[in-house]
């Protein structure tokens, strides 16, 4: 890793205690509007509570640069890619097939003004064929990545019918070290269910793993959790963080959202 | 958004109130030559004297026509960079069959044309969940070469597709604006949801992006289209994007012109449309199996006309009991009253309708026995005649059912 990336990297995981809380925001590019989000409002709360980083879609980054303005703002994370994974049944338009397609350079991201940049990586889609162009993309955003010394982030989630309550954790595994092995710089990773597997899973990582906030069950053996519980093991497994699903943008969330901060970055 | 996205941006829209009345004349590239714009040069022409801030056009005929837009008080060129067969609907030749979508145009392309910003279309919905992400991912090029080039970018995000219903659309609506928000547009074309409290949401949605609203959708009438322009302004919309209610209207100029005042003056609809060059109505038409017999025009009328609600002042009247049928019955401006008149108080007014002057008349009844319909009364010592409001009748406008309709 270069100095680009360290430089980088360093602004948005905290050089004290080497952790990050990262806040997810562009998840309205998947999924449209939530119900009574006041975006700019959340956004300037969280930003005002310490989350370290907000990952962005290039829109709401151009809309909203302001938020990123000086030394004590966090970070912004560009989001490179889509998926329609997260429309669940409650959506206008539930998923069918899963889809999963990259949308933005890792160079528009560094013009941007971003210091990192997010994609996602799932395994258990239906058709093989689908993990392959998914992993293939992930490679070819690495070796962007790589040459612009921008780090990477990549949101390692199992998907689908075929992983069930057995392999989830297995499956977990597999993305991660998968992600790590084509060269993303943190990996955010879902629950795996125990703190023995989360810690086996953060242990196989090698470079920092976040606990991922997922709202929505994408798997049958997606374990549940409250959100804390999990931060607290996932933390006591050798974790840097987590990242908070835009659930954290609605103003009655605001203050667990600072609980969590305060859980990850102690005092 | 870069300097030069914002200094084009910004000449689409007006810099005294942040909107813009732009004109699509870009369906030649979809649908072939419909009417209006065939010969698309001369119908440019009448549209330019009516003052759209902008038009949008196909790459070629912005190449044909470019000469319209010389000079600081032309409108503004948009270029549309994007094409489908989506819009053939069973009444264009060769309907479509599969919904397509291709990149005709870069924006690079738009910006060596000339062109203020590119504009193009984002679909959700499809069938097939891959096309979305490819459109998708066919902005996100989009908007990343347009921040190099220093353009700016239109994006038209509609539901569209077999999975689009009534129950869900106005939140399709949302979702793809506030999609095309995040894939980087600087600007929107939207279909409106109808009504303006969902198309509140809508604009929610844009996180503060510019929404204008399409005119797609067949207005009823001249007035109902202004109606919708001013819901949508209300609820925080900039303007508008019309296409066939412009270039396929008799006098193009006219109608935006009242569009203008709606948008960029600010002026009330009914203003409008009693001083604009709209043919003032000169009798009403009744459809008595509409009717409800709820009385609300009745109300209005004698409201309007005198401030109070007295059934006896108002100058039409419901016939029929509960539950009906009912029947309005309204002066058919047949003018025998005016012949019955011997001292010349009622007249054919320069509006068209019958007018009373109050001092010639002596109240000797002869209209009120000379009219058919019994409409013609007197009150309180004046005749009470249908004047049509002026232009606006007050009846037509508060009927829920459109029993009473206002004919030129």
């Amino acid at each position: 890793m270069g100095t680009g990336k360290d430089l980088r990297i360093s602004e948005f995981v905290d050089q004290d205690d080497k952790r990050s809380v990262i806040l997810q925001a562009s998840q309205g590019i998947m999924l449209g509007p939530s119900g009574d989000e006041r975006l700019d409002e959340a956004l300037e709360r969280l930003a005002g509570a310490g989350v370290d980083g907000i990952i962005m879609s290039r829109g709401l980054a151009n809309r909203y640069s302001r938020i990123f303005r000086g030394r004590n703002s966090p970070a912004m994370i560009m989001s490179l890619d889509w998926t329609n994974a997260f429309r669940g049944s409650g959506h206008p338009l539930p998923m069918m097939r899963l889809e999963h397609l990259v949308l933005t350079t890792v160079e528009d991201a560094l013009t941007l003004g971003a210091s990192g940049v997010s994609a996602y990586f799932f395994v258990g889609y239906e058709r093989d064929e689908y993990e392959a162009r998914n992993f293939e993309s992930l490679a070819a955003i690495c070796r962007e990545c790589d040459d612009l010394e921008v780090p990477l982030l990549v949101q390692a989630i199992p998907v689908g019918e075929r992983v069930t309550k057995g392999n989830y954790a297995d499956s977990l595994a597999l993305a991660s070290r998968m992600a790590v092995e084509a060269g993303s710089d943190l990996v955010a990773v879902p629950y795996a269910g125990t703190a023995g597997e989360m810690e086996r899973i953060v242990a196989a990582a090698k470079v920092p793993a976040l606990l991922l906030d997922l709202e929505l069950k994408l798997a049958q053996g997606q374990p549940d959790l409250g959100l804390v519980q999990a931060t607290g093991e996932a933390l006591d497994a050798g974790s840097s963080g987590i990242v908070l699903g835009r659930r954290y943008l609605e103003a009655e969330k605001v203050a667990e959202a600072e609980r969590l901060i305060r859980l990850v970055h102690g005092g | 958004m870069g300097l030069g996205q914002e200094m084009r941006l910004n000449r689409i829209f007006d810099q005294r109130d942040g909107r813009a009345v732009i004109v699509a004349a870009d369906h030649g590239m979809m649908l072939g030559p419909i009417s209006g714009v065939q010969e698309l040069g001369k119908t440019l022409e009448k549209v330019i004297e009516g003052k759209p801030d902008a038009i949008l056009l196909s790459p070629g005929q912005a190449e044909d026509l470019y000469h319209l837009f010389m000079g600081r008080k032309a409108p503004s060129l948009l270029v549309r960079i994007d094409w489908t067969n989506t819009f053939r609907d069973r009444t264009y030749t060769l309907p479509v069959r599969e919904t397509f979508f291709s990149s005709i145009a870069t924006p690079r392309d738009a910006l060596k044309l000339g062109a203020h910003a590119a504009v193009a279309y984002l679909f959700i919905g499809h069938e097939d969940e891959g096309q979305e992400a490819r459109h998708l991912a066919l902005v996100s090029k989009y908007a990343s070469e347009c921040a190099r080039a220093g353009l700016p970018l239109i994006v038209e995000p509609m539901p569209f597709g077999p999975r689009v219903n009534k129950s869900n659309y106005t939140e399709l609506v949302a979702t793809s604006v506030r999609v095309a928000v995040e894939a980087g547009a600087n600007a929107l074309k939207v279909p409106y949801t109808g009504d303006p409290e969902s198309f509140r949401d809508v604009v929610r949605a844009s996180a503060g992006i510019p929404i204008l609203v399409l005119g797609g959708y067949r207005a009823l009438s001249r007035r109902d289209l202004l109606d919708v322009i001013a819901e949508t302004l209300g609820v925080g919309a900039s303007g508008v994007v019309f296409g066939r209610n412009v270039v396929q209207a008799s006098d193009p100029a006219s109608v935006l012109r009242d569009i203008r005042a709606i948008v960029h003056d600010g002026r009330p609809v009914r203003d409008v449309v009693a001083g604009g060059d709209l043919a003032k109505p000169t009798r009403l038409r009744v459809h008595p199996e509409r009717c409800s017999g709820c009385q609300v025009c009745t109300a209005v009328c004698s409201f309007s006309h005198e401030g109070v609600h007295d059934w006896n002042a108002s100058r039409l009247r419901v016939e029929g009991k509960w539950p009906g049928p009912f029947k309005p019955v309204t002066c058919t401006q047949c003018e025998r009253c005016v012949a019955a008149c011997e001292r010349k108080a009622l007249s054919r007014s320069s509006l068209g309708h019958v007018g009373w002057e109050a001092e010639r008349c002596n109240l000797c009844g002869k209209c009120v026995d000379a009219c058919p319909l019994r409409v013609v009364a007197i009150h309180d010592s004046k005749v009470k005649i249908c004047d049509l409001c002026q232009g606006v009748p007050e009846c037509v406008e508060w009927c829920s059912r459109n029993a009473l309709v206002a004919m030129a």
